[in-house]
């Protein structure tokens, strides 16, 4: 029998569509699970994904990266590779696997919504390629630490971290419960797959590949580049999705949703990737700066995909850039400040040398941000640890859940005012890191009024007793799961 | 006597911290519970009086704060004054 | 304007091969396909910059080892993805020896696709 090639039969096999005639069109794709009824049915049938693939070929594809990467993993176990590698850079991996193993397995909701809700045979065809990818990826990555579970306990922390209420699990959460958890298909492929993957991770995954490689981590490696190889397959189903949106009239919904998860993507990438850039990667392996990364591949890429789909950047682009040079060092002060209340060692980062390599890519840095340090450093120094742990929480912002930082805006010449900005909704107080977390919030109140943050939870009682003892507990960390200095402060002595 | 939140930010710090007071506490008080938090930890200590800014209006150190017209959740600013 | 470079000679890259070869800023793949054609192409690949020589050729098509992307190397179309092709240099052979020709416009010759 003369064997098809796939160009042959692919499309035939892919399009199961059909007419219904028994049921209705909103009982098969009803609007909250589907979010496509702006656009008519059949103007759905233009979606077409550029990479395709067959079943066979997934598998067999599959097969194959799961054997490289396993068996370069077992290899790595049985030698002394992990315990060799900077401290920093295993804060890097441990924070990695706690706030990011779960939110894959997660994703696979989101792919299977699409997956069944998606308004396109191919679509719904691609999507379910996904949603096996994003079981992959939760598995591999509570796999991959649990196997460092000897040599680092916090690597339960992959499969720990989402069912605790940790302040960083809570912001985590609440961005990738809007994104895939509680999303509909169409917004799923918007905000998922356009903004976050093609848009973000798709780019950082290859960095941290590289990054991991130079450090000496093979094994992360090799985990991480063979996660990228099937996100770059899924992540294509977002330009389809927006390419048909906005072919039938709908750019300005398009817009909305891109302009919704950018500034949430954003936030995340400051928290996870800027610090790990910027202050966790040893110095000797820093190929660029988190600054640079987001302007050379972030805001290039983003210039294209709004190019080529007529799509604006988003109204608060200033602001984003300008956030470039600030937010995440602020963020960085806090979660080494708060450092007991994280899963992993939080690198200061701030030794000479590295105060020297900051300034560089920061101008200005030590003038804003060093001041700060030079305070930490001399508690340290004169054995005044007390004073460089906290003793309340700071003001988490009402929708991204990370601490409100105006207040070093100000000092970074970005704002005027270091007050959080405020919003009331049926008469309670909510309160906002930035102008843009406030717009996601007040464009549909009803989807996020309900939550608490970290702070509303100790203003109301929720964590008990009141005081930093009782948050630690409330945030399900033992006393050996207390993040401490990665380098046990020897950056303050003048060492690294 | 009651259990005022209030968020807190001193001049110079780089972030914004939650602080339960005493509606009965002073300006003064309230100024020295949010300093607290900041003051000897991120920002250098200095020997000038610390006073309390409330929607602009800077307040006298034996204002009692719960009579201020502040409510809960209001954010009030820190710094020395010199 | 462009200037043509001697890149290599038939005995280094034999029918089915395919190399890497730098002529200024420009990385350029080489390949020999079936019935004496050489093509020289962008050698970094358009989808995440993986090095296409490091590619497996069957045929005429070479597929990419970054995400198995494979282009049609006696075109330079995109096979799968189909909407992507590589940007071509013109190849000129004498005897033994392949030359390319190399625009010298300062511009970057290759074509980036995402996906
Ligand atoms: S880099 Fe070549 S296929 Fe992705
Ligand atoms: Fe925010």
């Amino acid at each position: 029998m003369p064997k098809l090639s796939r160009s042959d039969w692919y499309d035939l096999a892919r399009d199961m569509n059909w007419t219904f005639g028994y049921v209705n069109e909103a009982d098969v794709f009803p609007e909250e699970l589907s979010g496509t009824g702006r656009v008519p049915p059949e103007a759905w049938l233009a979606w077409d994904e550029p990479y395709k693939i067959s079943y066979r070929e997934y598998v067999h594809n599959q097969v194959t990266k799961d054997t490289t990467t396993y068996s370069l993993k077992n290899a790595v176990g049985r030698s002394k590779l992990f315990d060799q590698l900077d401290p920093g850079w295993k804060s890097v991996v441990v924070a990695h696997y706690g706030a990011i193993a779960m939110p894959e397995y997660l994703a696979s909701f989101g792919e299977a919504r699409m997956g069944r809700f998606g308004r396109a045979a191919a679509w719904r065809n691609t999507a379910t390629f996904g949603t096996l990818d994003e079981v992959r990826h939760g598995q591999i990555q509570t796999f991959f630490p649990y196997g460092l579970l000897g040599k680092e306990p916090r690597g339960d922390w992959a499969l720990k971290a989402f069912h605790t209420n940790n302040w960083i699990t809570l912001a985590v959460r609440h961005l990738f419960d809007d994104m895939f958890v509680a999303n509909d298909a169409l917004s799923v492929a918007i905000q998922l797959t356009f903004t976050l993957e093609t848009g973000f991770t798709n780019l950082q995954f290859l960095g941290m590949a590289a990054d991991a490689i130079d450090v000496g981590d093979l094994e992360f490696g090799s985990l991480i580049s063979s996660i990228q190889t099937d996100e770059a397959r899924h992540a294509q189903q977002g330009e389809p999705t927006i390419k048909v949106l906005i072919d039938n009239g709908h750019k300005e919904y398009g817009q909305f949703l891109v302009d919704h998860m950018f500034w949430r993507a954003w936030r995340a990438f400051a928290l996870l990737t800027g610090l790990s850039m910027d202050y966790y990667t040893p110095l000797d392996s820093r190929k660029m700066s988190f600054k640079e990364f987001i302007q050379d591949w972030v805001v290039k890429q983003f210039a294209d995909q709004f190019r080529d789909y007529g799509l604006d950047f988003p109204w608060y682009w200033d602001e984003f850039i300008n956030e470039l040079d600030w937010y995440h060092h602020a963020i960085h002060t806090v979660v080494w400040n708060y450092r007991p209340s994280v899963w992993w060692n939080s690198d200061a980062g701030v030794s000479p040398k590295e105060r020297q390599w900051l300034e560089e890519k920061y101008p200005g840095w030590n003038r804003a941000f060093g001041k700060h340090w030079d305070v930490l450093t001399e508690n340290v120094r004169t054995g005044n640890l007390a004073e460089t742990f906290p003793e309340t929480l700071p003001v988490a912002c009402n929708l991204c859940q990370l601490p409100i930082v105006r207040a070093a805006g100000v000092l970074a010449g970005a704002h005027t005012d270091p007050a959080p900005l405020r919003h009331v909704h049926n008469g309670r107080v909510y309160q906002f890191c930035s102008e843009p977390c406030r717009w996601i919030f007040t464009r549909r109140p009803e989807r996020f009024a309900g939550h608490k943050s970290i702070t509303d939870r100790l203003w109301t009682g929720d964590i008990n007793p009141p005081n930093i003892g009782g948050v630690l507990a409330y945030m399900g960390l033992s006393e050996a799961e207390h993040g401490v200095d990665a380098d046990n402060y020897a950056w303050a002595n003048g060492k690294h | 006597m009651a259990l005022l939140p209030l968020s807190g930010t001193f001049l110079g710090d780089v972030t914004t911290v939650g602080v339960v007071v005493d509606d009965e506490d002073t300006a003064e008080a309230v100024g020295q519970k949010i300093a607290h938090h900041a003051v000897g930890r991120r920002v250098a200590a200095r020997t000038a009086p610390i006073r309390v800014r409330l929607g602009g209006r800077v307040l006298d150190p034996d204002e009692i704060i719960g009579r201020t017209g502040v409510s809960p959740y209001d954010h009030v600013e820190v710094f020395f004054d010199e | 304007m462009s200037d043509w470079h001697d890149v290599a000679t038939l005995d280094d890259l034999w029918e089915g091969d395919v190399a890497e070869v730098a002529v200024g800023p420009d990385t350029i793949l080489l390949a020999h396909l079936p019935g004496r054609q050489v093509r020289a192409y962008q050698g970094i690949c358009p989808h995440s910059e993986y090095s296409l020589a490091g590619g497996d050729l069957d045929g005429d098509v070479l597929t990419c080892t970054g995400h198995l992307w494979e282009f049609d190397l006696r075109t330079g179309e995109g096979v799968n993805p189909s909407n992507c092709r590589l940007y071509e240099y013109p190849v000129r052979l004498s005897g033994e020896q392949i030359a390319v020709s190399v625009p010298t416009d300062g511009r970057p010759h290759y074509n980036r696709c995402r996906g």
